[in-house]
């Protein structure tokens, strides 16, 4: 057996387990990223002052701090003053999903803002209520314009989901860690989850190609012919 | 008590704070090192012919595909460099793919135009780029390398896993010597939010200052 082999196939269950939690970390994390998001940006758009500015501190101090720091501010912080206690696993993912929530808030509110302000106008005018101008009209427009921007963050999250090996989350860097010091084959093991890495952001990547192209609007956004 | 303000005291506060030099040095050497390495992955993914372009690019694909922790634990565990090389090349090989990219583009962004009337004045095409390319790229290259910097003095903090001596890692072991997490934890993070927002500032500062009016947006 080749010295790769033996870190690939030996370990087969601990590279599986690491996948899945980097997987499940990513996708939930990006699923509270988007409810966040839109939900500020909304704040952020069409709030009085106080919803503003409320909107606005938590964008910039989230954007202006390190990932880590807030992750330890959940998990080790909080769980000192013994108000919650997360697991290492709800932490994280809870912890990304904030921090998600606040790129993706900004991907919305231009998103938003790209949309020509005269259909506002007319919607208005016929009689929509401004929720109904925001479900039925803006955002059907803005989800197809964040797509891109969607699959940046998508990608940006599986690397940074990384992060959760300090709070002793076992995921795929965790697991290649933990398979280097077991067998000594570092450079195998680094390799073969950096591989995974490449795999999971070109397959991400491809699917949200093929969802953007699915969902576009002929003649509004231009069409994708990668695939 | 939930936030217990003596935990804040000055020793404490000064050890932490002794960090900020790692984590600027950390910024700005490996900004440094994105910005060279990074313009010339983008002038060999740009200017090379075929064979050799692709090897640029698979390269870029590949540091940006990577986490930054094992990007870190290869250099640090696998090619065995002492933790501040580590931190250094990590930070600064993966920023090069990304300054390469906004270098790049902001090559693009000028208009070909350019170039030839520049080439048809009779200058070599080496004078064409440092004289008329290279001035008007740098100054279009300065929003997207802002980002790029506050994102670079962020990541600093990863470097925390090899053990840097920097704001995180000082904050990390001040917090366990004395079992008090949440206001140090909280206090870092305002540290690097001023951080943060500073180098904002002086570099949003110093595009107004050198933005050659009519050229690229507004701030």
């Amino acid at each position: 057996m080749s010295s790769f082999e033996i870190v690939l196939f030996k370990y087969k269950d601990f590279w599986l387990m690491g996948l899945k939690y980097t997987m499940l970390i990513t996708v939930l994390s990006i699923l509270i990223g988007i409810v966040l998001g839109l939900l500020f940006a909304i704040m952020r758009i069409y709030g009085n002052k106080f919803f503003k500015a409320v909107a606005v501190s938590y964008i910039d101090l989230i954007r202006g701090t390190p990932m880590i720091v807030q992750l330890f501010i959940l998990y080790y912080g909080l769980g000192s003053t013994g108000l919650v206690k997360f697991t290492p696993l709800q932490a994280a993912i809870i912890g990304m999903g904030l921090n998600s929530g606040a790129y993706q808030a900004e991907y919305f509110r231009t998103a938003f803002l790209a949309i020509p302000t005269g259909q506002t106008e007319a919607a208005l005018s016929l009689g929509f209520t401004r929720t109904g101008l925001i479900f039925n009209i803006l955002l059907p427009q803005v989800v197809r314009i964040v797509l891109p921007s969607w699959t940046n963050e998508l990608i940006a999250l599986t690397q940074y989901s990384s992060l959760a090996m300090v709070l002793t989350v076992m995921e795929l860097t965790a697991v290649s860690k933990y398979v280097g010091s077991k067998t000594f084959l570092y450079i195998q093991a680094f390799s073969l989850a950096g591989i995974i890495y490449l795999f999971v952001s070109v397959v991400l990547t491809r699917l949200m190609v093929y969802f953007e192209n699915r969902l576009s609007i002929p003649g509004v956004s231009a069409q994708k012919l990668r695939i | 008590m939930i936030f217990d303000v003596s935990a804040l005291n000055l020793s404490n506060l000064i050890y932490v704070l002794r960090g900020i030099f790692w984590t600027l040095f950390l910024t700005f050497v490996s900004i440094g090192l994105g910005l060279i390495l990074g313009s010339a992955l983008a002038f060999g993914e740009v200017y090379l012919p075929p064979p050799f372009s692709y090897i640029f690019r698979i390269i870029g694909e590949v540091l940006r595909g990577v986490p930054l922790i094992l990007l870190f634990l290869i250099l640090y565990f696998a090619f065995n460099l002492g933790m501040t090389l580590s931190a250094i090349l990590g930070l600064g090989l993966r920023s090069a793919s990304y300054q390469g990219q906004i270098f790049r583009s902001s090559l693009e962004a000028i208009s070909a135009g350019q170039l030839h009337a520049g080439l048809s004045l009779g200058m070599t095409k080496f004078q064409v780029f440092k004289e008329i390319l290279v001035p008007q790229a740098l100054r279009i290259m300065i929003p997207g390398w802002t980002n790029e910097f506050i994102t670079v003095l962020k990541d600093t903090s990863i470097a925390f896993v090899l053990g840097v001596m920097d704001i995180m890692t000082r904050a990390d072991f001040i917090a366990r010597s004395i079992g008090r997490y949440f206001e140090i934890y909280i206090f870092i993070a305002l540290v690097y939010f001023v951080l943060v927002k500073t180098s904002m500032s002086i570099l949003n500062n110093l595009y107004e200052r050198v933005r050659i009016p009519g050229l690229g947006e507004k701030r």
